[in-house]
């Protein structure tokens, strides 16, 4: 869906925001009056700003500060020129990937828009129009002015997204750290949900890491699985079978009670499944099944 | 000498009391059904105790290949022999388990002394 809104052409913005040729043209001709003071904007806005709490870590030195300023003026100026196409377009979306990326709020954002909005429409306002043609004006500037603000907050919440799947992905790579715990026993600690995507993770992680290896026991510990139901155990029943024909065998710990009376009620049928209630009773069936004895050095 | 007269790139040897036969290629309709032949025919020769077969350069297998071993097992099977297998690569046994094969009908281990352990399993 966003893609596809990214797509969206300057006409069917306009159009949602039922902006035509004339509205445009009174921003103009109001642009005319404002422009030339534009000095005195920026001077009253950063008097503004800087109440904000995130100013502080936003501009943290004149360099930046000069940047955004300039920015900023440009960014009016093309405002009140008001020649929408897709360069315009571009520019707000533009706008809002740097916003998205400097972590700029939403809510401040909002505030600076609308802060701008009363600067330019009272403050700088020389009364030189008349009333009916100023009330003509701020109503085509409130909708040029969001306008902009659907332009960029819809980059901004496209990137934000982003920024979310790329991280939940990352936490899903992250979190099938098969590891050698003894010669030839491989163990997985499985924490969260196993939905059919992380099923086919694990599947994957552990076939290569028994080729890699030639481990002959798999224990996957499920103690932090949060949900077992008939999905779930069919995807352990299969990666089970899988290992097995690898020629490693599979052994599931963590099986807590509320695990086991779910498993039961719900009929599912556990057939060449090993399961443990916990880490180290599968462990010690890990250590006989390889043939190792643990003992205690004091012992005789 | 064509492949599939040739056994179809499959060589059979003996390790103390099983068959082990390393398949060369992949395993298409022609070839199984060569390693088949072969299989069985050195079974009755040989008098074994097991087979171990090694997939390990086995890179596609697809359903109807699986359940050609496994009929393969079952035959050899009645023929009193067990049937090891070597190797499987992860991302066949993967690809399997995807198409919803019966993993389990099938043994599998990754190095020969891991095979005839299996075979000495009671």
């Amino acid at each position: 869906m966003h893609e596809h809104t990214s797509q969206t052409s300057i006409k069917d913005v306009m159009r949602l925001h039922d902006i035509d040729e004339v509205d445009l043209e009174v921003v103009r001709k109001y642009g005319a009056l404002v422009v030339p003071r534009m000095s005195e904007y920026i001077t009253h806005f950063y008097d503004w700003i800087r109440e904000l709490p995130e100013y502080q870590t936003l501009m943290a030195n004149d360099e930046v500060k000069k940047r955004a300023q300039n920015a900023q003026l440009t960014y009016w100026k093309t405002f009140f020129a008001a020649h929408l196409d897709e360069a315009y377009m571009e520019d707000r979306r533009r706008l809002g990937e740097t916003h998205a990326r400097i972590g700029l709020s939403l809510p401040s954002y909002f505030a600076g828009m609308n802060y701008s909005f009363v600067l330019f429409t009272k403050k700088l306002y020389d009364g030189g129009l008349f009333s009916e043609e100023y009330g003509k004006a701020v109503a085509a500037i409130t909708k040029l002015l969001h306008l902009d603000t659907t332009i960029v907050v819809e980059t901004y919440s496209r990137l934000i997204n982003e920024r979310i799947n790329d991280q939940s992905r990352a936490l899903m790579e992250m979190s099938t750290p098969v590891t050698m715990i003894w010669q030839d026993i491989l163990m997985l600690p499985v924490v969260g949900i196993i939905d059919s995507k992380r099923a086919q993770d694990i599947m994957a992680a552990i076939l290569l890491k028994i080729a890699e290896t030639r481990s002959r026991v798999f224990i996957m510990d499920i103690s932090g699985v949060a949900i077992v139901d008939s999905g779930v155990a069919n995807h352990l029943i299969k990666i089970t079978k899988a290992t097995r024909l690898m020629g490693c065998t599979s052994l599931i710990s963590g099986v807590s009670p509320s695990i086991a009376q779910t498993i039961v009620h719900l009929g599912i049928d556990i057939e060449g499944m090993t399961t443990h209630a916990t880490l180290r009773d599968a462990l010690e069936q890990a250590f006989k099944s390889v043939g190792i004895r643990m003992k205690r050095v004091d012992e005789v | 000498m064509n492949e599939h007269d040739s056994g179809g790139g499959v060589a059979i040897s003996v390790v103390e009391d099983a068959l082990l036969a390393c398949v060369q290629s992949d395993l298409r309709p022609s070839t199984m059904i060569a390693l088949q032949s072969k299989l069985l025919q050195q079974v009755t020769k040989s008098a074994v105790k097991g087979v171990m077969l090694d997939l390990s350069e086995v890179d596609t297998l697809d359903v109807d290949g699986f359940s050609a071993l496994v009929d393969l097992t079952q035959m050899l099977k009645i023929m009193g022999a067990k049937t090891v297998f070597i190797g499987f690569r992860p991302g066949v046994v993967a690809g399997l388990a995807a198409l919803d094969s019966d993993l389990s009908a099938l043994r599998g281990c990754q190095t020969i002394r891991q095979a005839l352990d299996l075979l000495h399993e009671a």
